[in-house]
Parts: structure tokens; C-alpha cells; sequence
């Protein structure tokens, strides 16, 4: 069902790119963002239940929508996390939050489209820089806890970016390396502690 | 984007399939609501804390929802109106989508905002959207029984493991993309650092005075802010 767009436009319209690039997309993207197919549903299962975990991400937008409205309807009602009671005040809480969120975004869509049909000029080039600006600001969400990281982070970016090392696996490398480094250093934190 | 892309972009059959994508998870969430609410009185819960269920459900969905509505609008811009309902309206978050986007054109070599962005391009970066969401949904499907004891497995190991892998891969991820986007040009460095910026800023004033709608906007504020000083500095 997911693949009916790709293949529409591949297929139907002509426009097929070939099975290189589609391959070197799927592995870049696996390499960014392949490890939390596993490791989100396993940290959230808790929270979420069978059913609220299935729909959750069925709806995506988990951790800023989906997690918070169904901690929220539990807390509500005063039911004990891990009961059923829990479960099912979760599954309403997401399912009702599935609906908003989908309400809500049609509606953004269609003014959207309209907005930047009539935008100036001058915003419309300052679009140019949306990558450089959402790409930062992620990176500052989840680097403003620990700045340490922050740097971090860019210096491996950096550091990996311009090692002559094939491209493929850049963000693979760099999500490795920044594992272990933070691993380490959460470790070493730890002892200092345990020794004081 | 130029006008082919543009076209193919927003052509009808997009229109069609982002329609019934939404209209399938919209449908399965009533039916979880008709489940849930059949099972209500079996666990214990009465239909005045249904009430409550929902009616806390609705109220603290509103915030995410609209505190996307900037990060919705440029992504419009990028990747056209269907597409982006169809990704973000389902499975994807508005970040991961436009990592996911970046990395497509990257992969038929080319830059999502250059101008010679095709519609190859642009079907190559459906196709790493498409392919990489599904992995959430057939590890969900297929795991979803199995997680609970793997999920105790590595709470007895390691409690607070899971937490700092999954941030420690986010921040491996973006610092890539973000260094890889700054150095294109002394512009796009100004947009990638006043957007981390504002964003540490506003995330730290939001913990301090406890404001969870600033919280929920504070992607698509950043972004403005950074894109707004990108814009600034080439007026000179």
C-alpha cells in the first residue's frame, strides 16, 4: 500500500530513476534512522500497550503527540501504568489524538498551499535555507540538555563529512560513532559518581 | 522546484492517494475508539472517565498539531502539498521526513533546493520516504508481541541504555546532516547555527517557566528564526 506512490511515479509516469539511487536512499536512510525502527517501539511499548503502540505508529509523530496524549488521558482518569485500565485509557487518548492531528494537518495543507501561493518574493528565497535551519534546530533539541554533546556532534559531522570514506555510509558511521562516545562518557560519569 | 516537478508534485493522483492513505488511518483510529470503548466497562473504567480519556486525548493533541504548521508549510515547498500529507499525516515527523527527503536527492545526486531538481529526483526521494517509513510499521507488526520481555531484557542490563542510544543516534544523524548542509555556504552556516541557537534557547526558557506550548512550536520557531537571519545576510 506504502509503495503504490513510488511506484506510480516510477512506473506510470516514467520517471523511474533507476534502482541505484532508490538502493543508496533506502541504506542512507536505514543508516540514519534504521536503528530506532527497533529501538522506539521497544521504548515505548511500555507506555503505549499492544494496541496504542500499533496505532501510535501507524500515526507517527510519537514522541511529541502520540506518547504525551496517552500519558495524559491515563493521568486523567488516575489509572496505574501497566494496568489494563491504562491500556485502554491510552488507545483513547492516541486514537483521539490520531484524528485531531490528521484534521488539523489537512487543514495546515490547504491554507499552505494557498499561503505560498501568495507569498513575496523575499520569503520565498529565504526557503532556500529550510535544510540548513531544520536540520540545526533538531540538532539543538536534542543537543540543549548536554551542549557538550551539541559540539560534539558537529565535530564528528564535520570530521566524517571531509574523511575520504564512501558516502553511503556517513551517517552510519557518524550514528556509531556518537553511540559509543556518548556510552563512554555516561560510563565514565557514572564511576565518578559512584566513587564520591 | 521547478514547474515539472512542480506539476508532477501536485498532480491529482498524489491528491487521490494522500486522501485514502489519511482516510485509512483515520478509519483505523475509530475503530480502535468503537474497541476501546466496548472494553471500557470490562476494565474498570466508566463512561465519565471515557469522557475524560478523550477529552484529555483532544486537548493536549492540539498543541503538536499546530506547532507543526511552519515546519508543514516549508516542507510544502520543498516536496509539494501531497506528499507531504501523505508523509506527515502518517508515520513520519516532520524531521525525520525532511532528513529522509535530503537523503533521497542526495542519492540521485543531486541537492533538494538546486535547480535542476528532476522529477527522477524527486520519485527517488518518494521511494527512500516510502521505503524507509515502512520499516517502523513492519518492526511494530511484526515485534509488537515480543518487545515486552526484550524491553525488560535490556531494562535489567542497562536502565537507562535505551534512553541515551536512541538521543545519541539522533545526534549522530543530525550533526552529519547539519555540518553537511553548513558547508555549502557561509549562508547556509549562518541559517544551521541561529536555528541550533535559538532553538537551545528556547528550549531552555521553555524548561524553566514550564511552557509546553512553547515546547511543541519550538521547531518551527527556530527554523524561522534561522532562515529569517540566513535571509538577512544576503541582503548585504
Amino acid at each position: 500500500m506504502c509503495l503504490v506512490p513510488p511506484l506510480y511515479l516510477s512506473f506510470i509516469l516514467d520517471a523511474h530513476p533507476g534502482w541505484g539511487p532508490i538502493f543508496t536512499g533506502l541504506v542512507g536512510y536505514a543508516g540514519f534512522i534504521g536503528i530506532m525502527w527497533v529501538l522506539e517501539p521497544i521504548t515505548y511499548y511500555p507506555t503505549l500497550g499492544i494496541a496504542g503502540t500499533y496505532l501510535a505508529f501507524l500515526t507517527g509523530n510519537i514522541a511529541n503527540m502520540c506518547l504525551p496524549c496517552s500519558v495524559s488521558a491515563q493521568k486523567a482518569i488516575g489509572a496505574e501504568s501497566g494496568s489494563r485500565k491504562a491500556e485502554i485509557a491510552g488507545v483513547f487518548g492516541i486514537a483521539i489524538a490520531s484524528l485531531v492531528n490528521i484534521v488539523v494537518i489537512v487543514l495546515i495543507i490547504l491554507a499552505g498551499t494557498y499561503i505560498l501561493s501568495i507569498i513575496p518574493p523575499a520569503i520565498e528565497s529565504s526557503f532556500a535555507f529550510v535544510l540548513p535551519a531544520i536540520f540545526g534546530a533538531v540538532l539543538g533539541q536534542f543537543a540543549y540538555k548536554t551542549p557538550t554533546y551539541g559540539v560534539i556532534a558537529v565535530v564528528v559531522g564535520m570530521a566524517v563529512l571531509f574523511a575520504p570514506i564512501f558516502s553511503l555510509i556517513k551517517i552510519a558511521l557518524c550514528v556509531a560513532l556518537m553511540i559509543s562516545i556518548i556510552l563512554y562518557m555516561e560510563k565514565q560519569k557514572d564511576k565518578k559518581e559512584n566513587t564520591n | 522546484m521547478n514547474e515539472d516537478v512542480a506539476k508532477v508534485a501536485s498532480s491529482t493522483p498524489l491528491w487521490i492517494m494522500a486522501f485514502i492513505f489519511v482516510g485509512i488511518v483515520m478509519f483505523q483510529a475509530l475503530i480502535f475508539l468503537k474497541v476501546a470503548k466496548k472494553s471500557a466497562p470490562d476494565v474498570g473504567m466508566t463512561s465519565k472517565e471515557v469522557k475524560t480519556a478523550i477529552r484529555t486525548g483532544f486537548i493536549s493533541s492540539l498543541g503538536p498539531s499546530f506547532g507543526i504548521a511552519i515546519v508543514l508549510i516549508s516542507l510544502i515547498a520543498l516536496l509539494g502539498s501531497p506528499l507531504t500529507l501523505m508523509r506527515i499525516g502518517i508515520i513520519g515527523s516532520a524531521a525525520t521526513e525532511s532528513a529522509a527527503a535530503g537523503i533521497g536527492a542526495n542519492a540521485f545526486g543531486m541537492e533538494l533546493t538546486s535547480e535542476n531538481f528532476s522529477t527522477q529526483a524527486f520519485t527517488t526521494v518518494v521511494w527512500t520516504m516510502c521505503l524507509g517509513g515502512m520499516g517502523w510499521l513492519l518492526f511494530a507488526a511484526l515485534f509488537t508481541k515480543s518487545l515486552g520481555n526484550t524491553q525488560k531484557k535490556i531494562e535489567k542490563k542497562n536502565p537507562k541504555a535505551m534512553k541515551i542510544i536512541s538521543s545519541a543516534a539522533m545526534l549522530g544523524a543530525f550533526g552529519y546532516l547539519a555540518s553537511e548542509q553548513m558547508v555549502t555556504s557561509v549562508t547556509h552556516t549562518i541559517a544551521g547555527i541561529a536555528a541550533l541557537f535559538s532553538m537551545v534557547v528556547i528550549m531552555i526558557v521553555a524548561e524553566k517557566g514550564n511552557f509546553s506550548w512553547l515546547k511543541e512550536s519550538a521547531l518551527g520557531i527556530a527554523m524561522v528564526i534561522g532562515m529569517a537571519s540566513a535571509y538577512f545576510t544576503t541582503l548585504f
